[in-house]
């Protein structure tokens, strides 16, 4: 088969091109250490998510030295709780489900961004590091009031988490 | 005698718009330079229109004059 | 009417009469849709911004659906069957084997567009319980009315029956040339339709096994992650579906009407080849942020997806070598000169031009898509129809378009009503789609989602780095009206030429490629072949995630219900009683100004 030297150079740039965009994003999630959405969190039956410990309760708890989790209900049209209050300089693994129908949960202007399907639980761990509250909204289209389905997580100074702003 | 085809000027206007206005987006996310959007559309449009004429009165023109001599 | 024989080249209508009808009513179809979506896109365009609201909020999620179905499911798709059909008669120089059942097969998808269309217009009128609320992807548990996704089921049944028929040709036109390599054409259309027949699996189990007696009551639960993964695993390769006619345009058409001839026949097969191979096994890189689909599934999408970037790469050079070689051939001399001897003022080579451009852009933007951790800054954000109306929004529809004033004329041996006025709708609409888009991909950046009728929040702010959000709602808007009218240009252009004189010699031909298929292995037409491996790479990438959720969740979640898509108890007003008032309310002021 005749292939025009020309071809041939731009054939390899790429395959080159491929190969490094390949690299860069094994490196990200193998190296660095950045999780993925995966299926660690579990499935969890969506009509009894009341009788289920940590959705019958939605609430942000501590679990370690600067660890905590947090536990969402993302459904029509709201977020539970409703703010989502952590300290700053810490680590929260949220885990986050939905009784009726898919939704999304990203904090804005964040890469904390997952899809929330019912009957599955998507566990996401994000370090939240200075003071400061940030809106959270729902991007997968889920009903007629889709567009007001926000919340917001607000991450409070140390001092004052431990006096008892949270929840 | 034109270099520039009318059917040329047109599409080149219009990309030489789309890459201007383009390139404000590239200052603000990767340089962080904030432009003031109605001056620079104001700007962008003017540009355009100045090479729009230009092309189509003879003004100048639109071969890379350098390249051409050199191969030929 | 015989007079075409005596002058000139004979058209397609001269020369295969029934086959030119049957594509002509495709094409048709094809460009109703679009003109109907485009209204609906206009009104998405202008709501969302808050620049004007002539429905009740709600109502947008209809408009949506009913954009996206209309758009990327009649639109390319009739598009796609009316080309397709063309390239086989024209490229086998045979008619088709019985043309009762080309008939048959396109009555087959005007009737499940129909139903489909009709279930999600119902959603306009909330005292019908008939209503299709769920946007083009059908998320479950969001129900559909069964007349919706009996719809889809029975216009992709057409799709199939349209592949057959395009096989059946091929076989026969085989039994009298045994010995000759598929012609070019029809080789893309078959490799297309091969990969179609594998990436249906996923939407045609979906649709028929779970959703369609799910919303009839047959059974009762459904998991909506096992159907979510069966859509995208037909919902990535569908993309290729829009994209391939486009590029068998390019291939094929554009390098003839650039004035020369398409640099490399068996670089071509290969592409296809490529296509057939790769457009399924990635389908899970649309779920990189789902629970219940472990990471290393996910990771072997990316890198399958990476390589996707290799046909599409080469298409490029393959094109912009046989332009360059057209345009020497019309005298063009220099390194860069040459593109000053291209048919710039020919719309339909224009649109093709312009809509390579811009399919670059839209290419690396599906790179960063496809980046699985760079995907968590985009994902669902308006950055993702800000790529998607770059590839299928001009890539294909500006191809089809530019495509549609070079075919219809040899549809209809009438010549177009106005080339000016087409050369004028493919720059309107370049500029149109770069406005929208670059707006698109910036509020994406911002954090700003899509799939949202009102995406302004009481809690917060979008921060913008550079100038305001308020400016980009306005870019959108803008971009978005430009498009419109672009769309009206084209339409009316088509239907005006109508009322054009019967003319003789609007025949076009295509000339040989500068390297043959004979310069191919043999290997390249093995159909089967590369059939086989491209079933055993989607059995790969898909038997063990799909294992993986149905023993996580089940086949069927018991605890997850069905949520029917019905408007019940519209706060604001039905939507014709929202038009009549809006458009008193613009008459009020066209009379204020002119008073």
């Amino acid at each position: 088969m005749n292939i025009h030297s020309y071809e041939k150079i731009w054939l390899v740039v790429a395959i080159l091109l491929i190969v490094g965009f390949i690299s860069t994003v094994t490196y990200g999630a193998t190296a660095v250490g950045i999780d993925m959405v995966s299926d660690d969190g579990g499935t969890v039956n969506a009509s009894a998510l009341d009788e289920d410990p940590r959705f019958s309760d939605p609430r942000v708890e501590q679990v370690g030295d600067n660890e905590y989790e947090a536990y969402v209900v993302a459904q029509q049209f709201i977020f539970k709780p409703d703010p989502i209050t952590v300290p700053a300089n810490s680590t929260v693994t949220f885990y986050i489900t939905s009784p009726d129908v898919i939704h999304g949960f990203e904090i804005v202007g964040t890469n904390a961004n997952t899809m929330v399907i019912p009957g599955q639980v998507a566990e996401l761990t994000v370090n939240f590091n200075e003071a400061g509250e940030y809106g959270v909204l729902c991007h997968e289209y889920c009903g007629s009031g889709h567009h007001t389905m926000e919340g917001s997580v607000v991450v409070q100074p140390p001092d004052e988490y431990e006096s008892g702003g949270a929840e | 005698m034109r270099d520039a085809s009318p059917g040329g000027t047109l599409l080149g206007s219009a990309v030489l718009f789309v890459i201007l206005w383009e390139t404000r987006s590239a200052l603000g996310l990767i340089a962080g330079v904030d432009t003031n959007g109605t001056a620079y559309f104001i700007a962008s449009v003017f540009v355009v229109a100045v090479v729009a004429f230009g092309l189509s009165v003879g003004l100048f023109q639109v071969s890379a004059m350098m390249f051409n001599e050199r191969r030929s | 009417m015989g007079s075409a024989l005596e002058t000139g080249t004979p058209s397609f209508v001269d020369r295969f009469p029934q086959e030119a009808a049957v594509v002509k009513s495709a094409l048709m179809s094809s460009f109703i849709a679009l003109f109907l979506g485009a209204i609906f896109g206009l009104i998405q365009g202008l709501h969302r911004t808050n620049v004007f609201r002539v429905l009740d909020s709600q109502f947008y999620y209809t408009v949506l659906t009913a954009h996206g179905v209309l758009m990327v499911i009649s639109f390319t798709i009739f598009f796609l069957v009316g080309v397709f059909t063309w390239a086989v008669v024209r490229s086998l120089d045979r008619p088709v084997e019985d043309i009762r059942y080309t008939w048959a097969w396109y009555g087959l998808m005007v009737t499940g567009t129909l139903m489909a269309v009709t279930a999600i217009l119902g959603g306009f009128m909330p005292s019908v319980s008939l209503s299709a609320d769920v946007l083009y992807t059908f998320y479950a548990p969001m129900q559909a009315h069964p007349l919706f996704y009996g719809g889809l089921a029975i216009f992709i049944i057409g799709t199939w029956l349209a592949g057959a028929d395009w096989f059946r040709s091929w076989y026969n036109w085989k039994q009298e040339h045994p010995d000759e390599r598929i012609p070019l054409q029809t080789f893309m259309v078959l490799t297309t339709m091969l990969m179609w027949y594998i990436a249906t699996i996923g939407v045609a189990t979906a649709v028929v096994v779970f959703l369609l007696p799910w919303s009839l009551g047959i059974i009762d639960n459904i998991n909506p992650l096992l159907t979510r993964t069966l859509f995208w695993f037909w919902g990535h390769p569908v993309v290729y579906f829009w994209l391939m006619p486009a590029y068998l345009l390019w291939y094929t058409v554009l390098p003839s009407i650039s004035g020369g001839r398409l640099f490399s026949d068996p670089l071509a097969r290969v592409v296809f080849v490529l296509f057939l191979l790769l457009s399924t096994p990635v389908g899970i890189h649309h779920q990189y942020l789902d629970p219940g689909i472990a990471e290393g599934f996910k990771l072997i999408a990316m890198t399958n997806t990476m390589f996707l970037l290799l046909p599409s790469f080469l298409t490029a050079f393959t094109v912009v070598a046989s332009m360059e070689h057209g345009a020497r051939q019309r005298g063009g001399r220099g390194l860069l000169r040459w593109l000053r001897a291209l048919p710039w003022r020919n719309p339909a080579f224009t649109g093709m031009a312009l809509a390579g451009m811009m399919f670059a852009a839209g290419g690396f933007s599906g790179m960063i898509n496809a980046g699985m951790n760079i995907n968590y800054l985009i994902h669902n954000t308006l950055w993702v129809p800000g790529h998607f109306h770059l590839t299928v929004g001009t890539a294909s529809a500006l191809t089809f378009m530019a495509a549609s004033y070079w075919l219809w004329p040899q549809l209809t041996n009438k010549p177009l009503f106005s080339r000016p006025i087409a050369l004028g709708q493919t720059v309107v609409w370049f500029v149109g789609m770069a406005l929208m888009s670059n707006a698109m991909h910036v509020m994406g950046l911002f954090g700003v989602p899509r799939r949202t009728a009102e995406p302004q929040y009481q809690g917060f702010d979008f921060v913008a780095s550079f100038g305001s959000i308020t400016e980009l709602r306005m870019q959108l808007a803008l971009g978005a009206t430009l498009l419109f009218i672009s769309t009206l240009m084209f339409v009316g252009n088509i239907a005006l030429s109508s009322g054009s004189p019967t003319r003789s010699g609007l025949g076009k031909p295509i000339r040989q490629p500068l390297s043959p298929a004979a310069d191919s292995p043999e290997v390249l037409d093995n159909l089967k072949l590369w059939f086989g491996i491209a079933m055993v790479l989607v059995v790969l990438a898909y038997a063990l995630p799909l294992a993986s959720v149905v023993s996580g969740s089940g086949i069927v979640d018991r605890g997850v219900s069905a949520a029917p898509m019905l408007i019940e108890g519209v706060s604001g007003l039905s939507p014709v009683a929202a038009v009549s008032d809006a458009v008193s309310r613009v008459g009020v002021v066209i009379v204020g100004v002119l008073v």
